[in-house]
């Protein structure tokens, strides 16, 4: 085990599998300087243009090329420099990628992986603070993994190169200074449809991803300290497809279920947890489910304090875990 | 098999010839009967190629089979008939049966897609496999093989993005892709001077600084030619080519579309009189490469043989319910 | 939403104790009129209303030390918009909330979108969630005796399964009806006796037999649910003093005319009594006091509830710091509630916050009685019956004297005998001390 951050652990898994595999190729704008934050740092060296590639600045044909590197043999990790961005290759996406197998009766499948950077808290305004995952979440044939560990983001980076189908690697900008853990040294993978119970407790369940995940951790490991809340934290790692049995195992378990998630609250990956416990585990509830997420705003605004308001904070996570103990 | 009366000893390229106007023949006569089959109740849509069978015939049969990589859109029933799809199997797509090839009757008709054949699945979405292509040569290119991409379009797809952006990725890399388009003057109902301000689309080649060429797409031994030229300067690495074959669909753009809203029957005579198939008929019995008998009896061969396609395709069995739930994952995840 | 907020008096002080709300919530006020009565080290200051409009809510109980700023209250200005409530944890319920203002509380989701839970009386509207439910048909459990600890006093799924484990630590108290006898809610006494038996359903009578069913008032109801969780929860124990009362009823003969003349209202001997257990009270301040779980909660007031017999029932108005009234005070505020009382005329208020109980048991002609000890009280005493008895005198002679016992039913886990002994005796020997002649404040 080696504590690594956030950032490191990804470029750790993209440089291994590019050593395992010499016909993977990372593909996006600015990735042969390193990118605009500095995942493909030094790969341009080690593996020269054609793999290490700059591409036009052009979203849809960004996925559109890479799908066709994958059915000729290659591997594709492209990059969307920013989350915000990753519009104009919907098409790609969500037309061509995540249809690709079932529209040709499994005759092909689309291994590509799509990584993009998302998420607020760096006065990115309102196009480079985007989360869009509940959107694409939303589409079957695809999967859509959001790490918040440095080891979960080196496994499902390697679990998402060798996966068999498209995957939507959502990486938090924010995390990838901020955010430091231990990563085995082993070459491993993390299974993608596979949620992590964080800490154990009777009294709450709260349910999370992505860099609020640790907020929530964190906020419940302050309560449990306090003596006032001793709560279950499940990290969902993936958001689609699902882990169903770990949600509703940790569901049952205390009765009293919160999501919180950064990404706003309407059609948000939380209205899909609470209806999936709702309609399974409805005997076990002993509260309404409840979601803490920002409010349907368009977009993050610049003003910090603004910005600081919307999200969900650590307190506010506190609050509405103490809140929902008390119920 | 026809045989030549008169024994001539049959060269290769009248070989070559006679198998592509067999090609013509086949495209024309299914083009018709699966739009009847529409017209009948029989068939809940058809889209066809009836007019650009030149275009389609003579490009295909420029491309290595099994090696080139080929997009082909839904007209192109022409340049599959030619890469080997058989009447039988386009028929049970065009039935939607569990037995499609294609896409086991998940997509519409004439959605093509065999992966021996290197054929790759493509969806409705104009365009969207033209990226695709560059993607795949970008491959070849890297992996060092000899192989090629040839994608087809009509010029409608020319004003789409994703257009620009694979020629531009393509001219790049000088990556060896095809870019073929099939200008039949209409894209449904918008005529050409509503889709471009060029008047042609091969001059838009000269924007990503390539190589881009017009041809008379009802010419098939020109279209040969200059796809074959074409390929093989790709596969020695020239770079991409951009060709663009002028042409003229007979048909309404799907059984959906009522082409009488938008032209005039006489503008749709006028290229009738000038069909592909006379003419290449009349050139090969002028080079007596064909008999008048030979084409007769192969007309009514291909008649019965696709009769009896017809017969057997509508007779194979639906896919079940319980089918709709697969592959949405390679893994089989269920959904 | 405006608030009213504990004012800064000047001179030092620091906080001060809410003593007296002069206003209901749900009550409206009037710009400045006084709501709240609020006593400091340097005085007792009503605080009036900073603006017109209605008093929506009750955030500090009487009897609460507060420091200067503290909000004490919300008021709705008129011609304001519905306040929307933060969806945080609610403010303490005050003793015998009112399930009226839980109605009125409608919450709203906060800005970053959480959602709200349901602010509505679970007890009284017994709803239960489903995985309360399921335990309870699992382990076949009575959920109306399993004491809530959620918002509201929501049965919870925990409380449940800590129920199940151990049913006498986790039995309910009774729960709060409007309009009856007051009682702390959230004091939660510890061992209880599980219920054995439900009585049968009242209302339902039986096609003809031997018995007459008469259906259970609400009166009764409650009466009956206090009584028995009075009974569970408590552990109790009792004694009785004699008082040579002699000179209290000589006194009394000689003034109640006089008294009814000047004062316009009766004389009975209850204002004395009253007097003689709150002279004991400042002596023995746990008799004054409450058991919690914390601690024993000692009241600086002496809020004296008077058992009243109407018909109906039982009723206990409250004599609200009977420790500042003289005789004619007492007597006047006796008679008052009593009147009330029989025309079932008290208000809420006037029948919360005892606490201590007296009743006068001896107007039945009971010499000697075993009262129940009301649940959030250390005791209730009761006055019997005054009766002629020859004693000995100090100097040996036998004389007639009016004698009368007085008797304590105590919270033993608040009280030993020998405290209760002593407030007994300091009781009786005010009473004792009184002499014909005596003066009457």
């Amino acid at each position: 085990m080696t504590s690594k951050t956030y950032i490191e652990a990804i470029r750790e898994g993209l440089l291994e599998e590019m050593d395992r595999l010499d016909t993977m190729i990372v593909l996006g704008e600015d990735i042969q300087e390193g990118g605009v934050f500095r995942v493909t740092d030094g790969m341009l060296q080690k593996y020269g243009p054609q793999r290490v590639l700059d591409t036009p600045l052009a979203e849809s044909s960004i996925v559109g090329v890479s799908i066709g590197m994958a059915i000729n043999g290659c591997v594709p990790v492209a990059e969307i420099q920013f989350a915000d961005f990753a519009y104009p290759a919907f098409n790609q996406i969500i037309s061509e990628a995540a249809k690709w197998r079932y529209r040709s009766n499994n005759g092909w499948g689309c291994p590509i992986v799509v990584r993009a950077p998302y998420g607020a808290g760096i006065r990115g305004a309102m196009y480079h603070s985007q989360s869009i995952e509940a959107l694409l979440a939303h589409v079957p044939g695809l999967k859509v993994v959001a790490p918040s560990t440095p080891a979960d983001a080196k496994g499902l980076i390697k679990a998402a190169i060798r996966d068999p189908d498209p995957v939507i690697y959502f990486e938090h900008k924010k995390a990838y200074r901020m955010v430091k853990g231990e990563v085995p040294d082993e070459d491993f993978a993390t299974s993608i449809g596979s949620a992590a119970l964080r800490r154990e407790g009777d009294d709450i369940t709260v349910i999370s991803y992505g860099l609020m995940a640790h907020e929530c951790l964190q906020a419940a490991e302050q309560l449990a300290d306090e003596g006032a809340v001793d709560a279950t934290v499940l990290d969902l790692r993936t958001l689609a497809p699902l882990d169903r049995d770990a949600i509703l195992d940790a569901a049952k378990r205390t009765g009293k279920v919160l999501i919180v998630h950064e990404d706003n609250l309407t059609g948000g990956i939380g209205a899909e947890v609470s209806a999936m416990i709702s309609e399974h585990a409805f005997d076990y509830l002993d509260a309404p489910v409840r979601r803490l997420a920002s409010p349907d705003v368009p977009a993050m605004p610049f003003n910090g304090a603004l910005e600081d308001a919307l999200l969900p904070s650590r307190e506010t996570i506190a609050a509405a875990m103490r809140d929902l103990a008390a119920y | 098999m026809v045989r030549a009366k008169d024994a001539r000893p049959q060269s290769a390229t009248s070989k070559l010839h006679r198998q592509m106007y067999r090609d013509m023949l086949v495209s024309r006569e299914l083009s018709d009967r699966m739009f009847a089959l529409n017209r009948q109740g029989r068939a809940a849509f058809a889209v066809t190629g009836q007019g650009h069978e030149a275009t389609q015939v003579g490009s295909a049969h420029a491309i290595k089979r099994g090696t080139d990589w080929v997009l082909p859109y839904y007209r192109d029933v022409g340049v599959m008939i030619a890469l080997g799809m058989s009447p039988h199997d386009i028929l049970l797509g065009l039935f939607a049966k569990a037995g499609d090839p294609n896409s086991g009757g998940r997509q519409m008709p004439c959605h093509w897609s065999w992966p021996e054949m290197r054929v790759v699945t493509r969806s409705s979405v104009i365009a969207a496999n033209l990226p695709h292509a560059s993607g795949i040569a970008y491959a070849s290119k890297l992996r060092g093989l000899k192989e090629v991409s040839i994608v087809y379009f009509g010029e409608g797809a020319t004003s789409e993005g994703d257009f620009h952006e694979a020629v531009n990725f393509a001219a790049i890399h000088k990556l060896p892709v095809v870019f073929f388009c099939e200008n039949n003057g209409y894209a449904i109902s918008e005529s050409s001077e509503k889709q471009m301000s060029v008047l042609h689309v091969a001059d838009r080649a000269k924007g990503y600084n390539i190589v881009g060429q017009t041809v008379d797409g009802n010419d098939i031994l020109t279209v040969h030619q200059t796809t074959k030229w074409s390929i093989e300067e790709c596969r020695r690495g020239r770079g991409p080519k951009l060709i663009e074959a002028k042409t003229y669909r007979f048909s309404p753009h799907t059984s959906s579309d009522d082409d009488r809203r938008y032209r005039t029957r006489a503008e749709l005579e006028e290229w009738v009189k000038r069909d592909p198939i006379d003419r290449f008929r009349t050139r090969l019995i002028d080079e007596g490469e064909l008999t008048a008998e030979e084409d007769a009896e192969m007309r009514a061969q291909i008649k019965r043989e696709i009769n009896e396609a017809v017969e057997a395709a509508e007779r194979a069995p639906d896919p079940e319910p319980a089918d709709a739930l697969r592959f949405v994952y390679g893994d089989e995840t269920a959904p | 939403m405006a608030q009213l907020v504990m004012p800064n008096v000047g001179e030092g002080v620091t906080e001060g104790t809410v003593t007296r709300w002069l206003k209901r919530e749900g009550d409206d006020v009037a710009l400045d009129e006084p709501i709240v009565e609020v006593e400091t080290d340097k005085a007792v200051v009503e605080i009036p209303s900073p603006v017109a409009g209605k008093l929506t809510k009750i955030l500090v109980p009487e009897d609460s030390v507060v420091p200067i700023g503290a909000v004490l209250a919300e008021l709705e200005p008129v011609g304001a918009e519905k306040p929307v409530a933060a969806a945080s944890a609610p403010a303490p319920a005050s003793a015998a909330a009112s399930s009226a203002r839980a109605q009125r509380e409608a919450r709203a989701p906060a800005a970053n979108g959480a959602t709200a839970s349901n602010g509505e009386d679970f007890r009284r509207t017994r709803r239960y969630s489903p995985v309360v439910l399921k335990l309870a048909a699992e382990h076949d459990i009575d959920l109306s005796l399993v004491r809530g600890t959620g918002v509201e006093g929501r049965v919870t799924r925990q409380d449940v399964l800590r129920y199940i484990e151990n049913p006498t630590l986790h039995t309910a108290p009774p729960s709060p009806t409007a309009g009856v006898v007051g009682v702390e809610r959230r004091e939660a006494p510890a061992p209880a006796r599980r219920a054995i038996e439900q009585p049968e359903a009242a209302g339902r009578a039986p096609e003809g037999g031997d018995e007459d069913v008469v259906p259970l008032t609400p009166t009764r109801r409650t009466i009956a649910e206090r009584m028995t969780a009075s009974h569970q929860t408590i552990p109790v124990a009792w004694m009785a003093v004699e008082a040579d009362v002699t000179g209290l009823v000589e006194l009394r003969e000689r003034v109640k005319d006089e008294f009814q003349r000047v004062e316009g209202v009766k004389l009975t001997y209850m204002p004395f009594f009253i007097q003689a257990f709150v002279a004991a009270l400042k002596q023995h301040p746990n008799v004054n006091a409450t058991f919690t779980d914390g601690g024993i909660k000692r009241h600086r007031s002496h809020h004296i509830g008077v058992a009243v017999a109407v018909e109906s029932g039982l009723v206990v108005p409250v004599i609200r710091d009977a420790g500042d009234k003289s005789i004619a005070g007492l007597a006047r505020e006796l008679e008052t509630l009593a009147g009330k009382a029989r025309t079932r005329k008290l208000a809420v208020d006037e029948m919360r916050g005892a606490t201590i109980t007296v009743d006068n048991t001896g107007a039945f002609g009971s010499i000697i009685s075993q009262p129940i000890v009301p649940v959030g009280q250390a005791a209730i005493v009761t006055t019997e019956a005054i009766r002629r008895e020859l004693r000995p005198r100090d100097d040996g002679a036998i004389a007639v004297r009016s004698l009368m016992n007085l008797c304590i039913s105590f919270d033993h886990r608040v009280l030993d005998g020998a405290e209760a002994g002593a407030f007994m005796r300091d009781a009786r020997l005010w009473l004792e001390a009184l002499r014909p002649d005596s003066q009457t404040f």
